[in-house]
């Protein structure tokens, strides 16, 4: 449970961020009109979230981009299902592509890591609740995370009521491998991402 | 290494997001003319991260909160030090709390953890490389927190640097055209590499003329090979699948970097408190 607006905010920064001045790589190394055809494959067995933010970053940074979400939040995926799949400029999904994977890692993960909790006290009445230990600038989507894995929210924030107290140490950090297999027209071989 | 400026706009859009209107238990609660002095305590052995910026978040909600930093960054400290003690209204010190804390936990945590690779190949010229896979919102934070724990970094963003990896390469027809290109259009500080996962690219890359040269998800015995060809005519990054148990081994071979992300997307956060006591 997010709004759509506050994201496009939050997407902003990030990009902005990211990009600096421009990405050197993609202006010096792609034409303009170079167009790619590429697939968000998940690379082992996870609960996924973040798929749709991880969609909205690329329409933001161009609109022209067609992006095709092929899971639900909260879906439980195989490895090697393909999450999304975009099409259009291929220097637009490249400058975006980081951001873009970086944010579904750690929601995916944070799912994950969720899921394991709330299943290991499914059968009783206890039900898992979030706690505002979540990463600055990232709380709503963690929070969305957490529910996407069965978690129930604790409050939103510090104005929201408050409801039963609860201690659950949220530090599940993604260590999920989304990754594309980019296969631009001009491109014949596999893809892989570098780790910068 | 980060930019103040840079890290007040990013506080006040966390403090923005967990403030919401106001926070209700501080101003139910807490009389607006009550004090407080506060303590910030690591709670486990730690290389410290973000203090300072623990520190902004106080004092950029509440300006008449006194702060006194007492350790620095890069620091690292055993369980029961205190970070930082703070003293001013009640209200806004209890407000601002959970923002500080998840800050320095998170960026000590990435430090404390990367501080482990650093230190598992301190015995050879190899340095720990960060990458851009960090927390979007954060990447200038994890980064400076990656540098606290010993790391070099990488590309701080995608203007700092030109990375030619395999699609690139096939666009332009050869790795030696793919760097010329990059060279000629590239800003002239700019620095150039070029991703290998086969032993003759780093021929092709060196002559080429590129800066660094990635070696990517290479054996032992090729990166040993890559060191021979190279010999030091270029920088060699090994990156690639690295872990605490495999760095050593890679760090033997010669290379000049191993980049990891490791650290920044699998760190726990450390423990550190806010308590009203040493």
């Amino acid at each position: 449970m997010y709004d759509h607006f506050v994201i496009d905010r939050l997407i902003d920064l990030w990009l902005t961020e990211d990009i600096g001045a421009c990405d050197l790589t993609a202006q010096t190394m792609i034409e303009p009109d170079e167009l790619g055809s590429f697939c968000m494959n998940a690379r082992e067995a996870m609960i996924v979230s973040g798929i749709e933010v991880a969609a909205r970053i690329f329409k933001r940074y161009d609109p022209s981009l067609e992006v095709r979400v092929r899971t639900k939040e909260g879906d439980r995926v195989e490895k090697g299902t393909i999450l999304l799949d975009v099409n259009g400029a291929a220097r637009s999904v490249l400058t975006t592509e980081r951001t873009a994977l970086n944010i579904a890692q750690r929601m995916s993960g944070i799912t994950n890591e969720t899921a394991r909790y709330v299943a290991a006290i499914a059968g009783t009445k206890a039900r898992l609740i979030d706690t505002r230990k979540t990463t600055p600038g990232l709380r709503m989507l963690e929070k969305h995370a957490v529910t996407c894995g069965g978690g129930l929210n604790h409050r939103i924030g510090l104005d929201k009521k408050s409801g039963q107290i609860a201690d659950l140490t949220c530090s599940a950090n993604c260590a999920f491998r989304l990754s594309y297999s980019i296969a631009p027209k001009r491109a014949s071989y596999p893809h892989r991402t570098g780790d910068w | 290494m980060y930019d103040k400026f840079a890290a007040l706009r990013l506080i006040d859009n966390w403090l923005a997001e967990d403030v919401g209107f106001c926070d209700l238990t501080a101003q139910l609660m807490i009389d607006p003319a009550s004090k407080a002095t506060f303590y910030m305590n690591a709670r486990e052995p730690m290389t410290v991260a973000g203090v300072d910026v623990a520190a902004a978040v106080f004092t950029r909600y509440e300006p008449s909160i006194k702060v006194e930093v007492r350790v620095a960054d890069g620091q690292v400290v055993d369980k029961g030090a205190v970070l930082l003690v703070v003293s001013g209204p009640a209200q806004a010190l209890l407000t601002a709390e959970r923002t500080a804390l998840n800050i320095v936990q998170r960026l000590s945590g990435i430090a404390t953890e990367t501080a482990k690779y650093v230190s598992a190949i301190s015995h050879t010229k190899a340095k720990l490389l960060d990458t851009r896979k960090t927390t979007p919102g954060l990447e200038m934070l994890e980064k400076h927190a990656a540098a606290c724990g010993g790391s070099l970094n990488g590309r701080l963003g995608l203007d700092g640097g030109v990375m030619l990896k395999d699609n690139h390469i096939s666009v332009c027809g050869s790795i030696a055209n793919a760097v010329r290109i990059a060279k000629a259009k590239a800003p002239t500080l700019t620095k150039i590499e070029v991703e290998c996962d086969r032993l003759e690219q780093v021929s092709e890359a060196l002559d080429a003329g590129a800066d660094v040269i990635m070696l990517d998800n290479m054996s032992i015995p090729d990166m040993k090979a890559a060191v021979a060809t190279v010999a030091g005519r270029a920088k060699l990054e090994a990156s690639g699948g690295i872990r605490l148990d495999t760095i050593k081994a890679i760090a033997e071979t010669g290379v000049d970097y191993i980049s990891t992300s490791r650290p920044l997307q699998s760190a726990p956060a450390v423990d550190i408190g806010l308590d009203d006591k040493l």
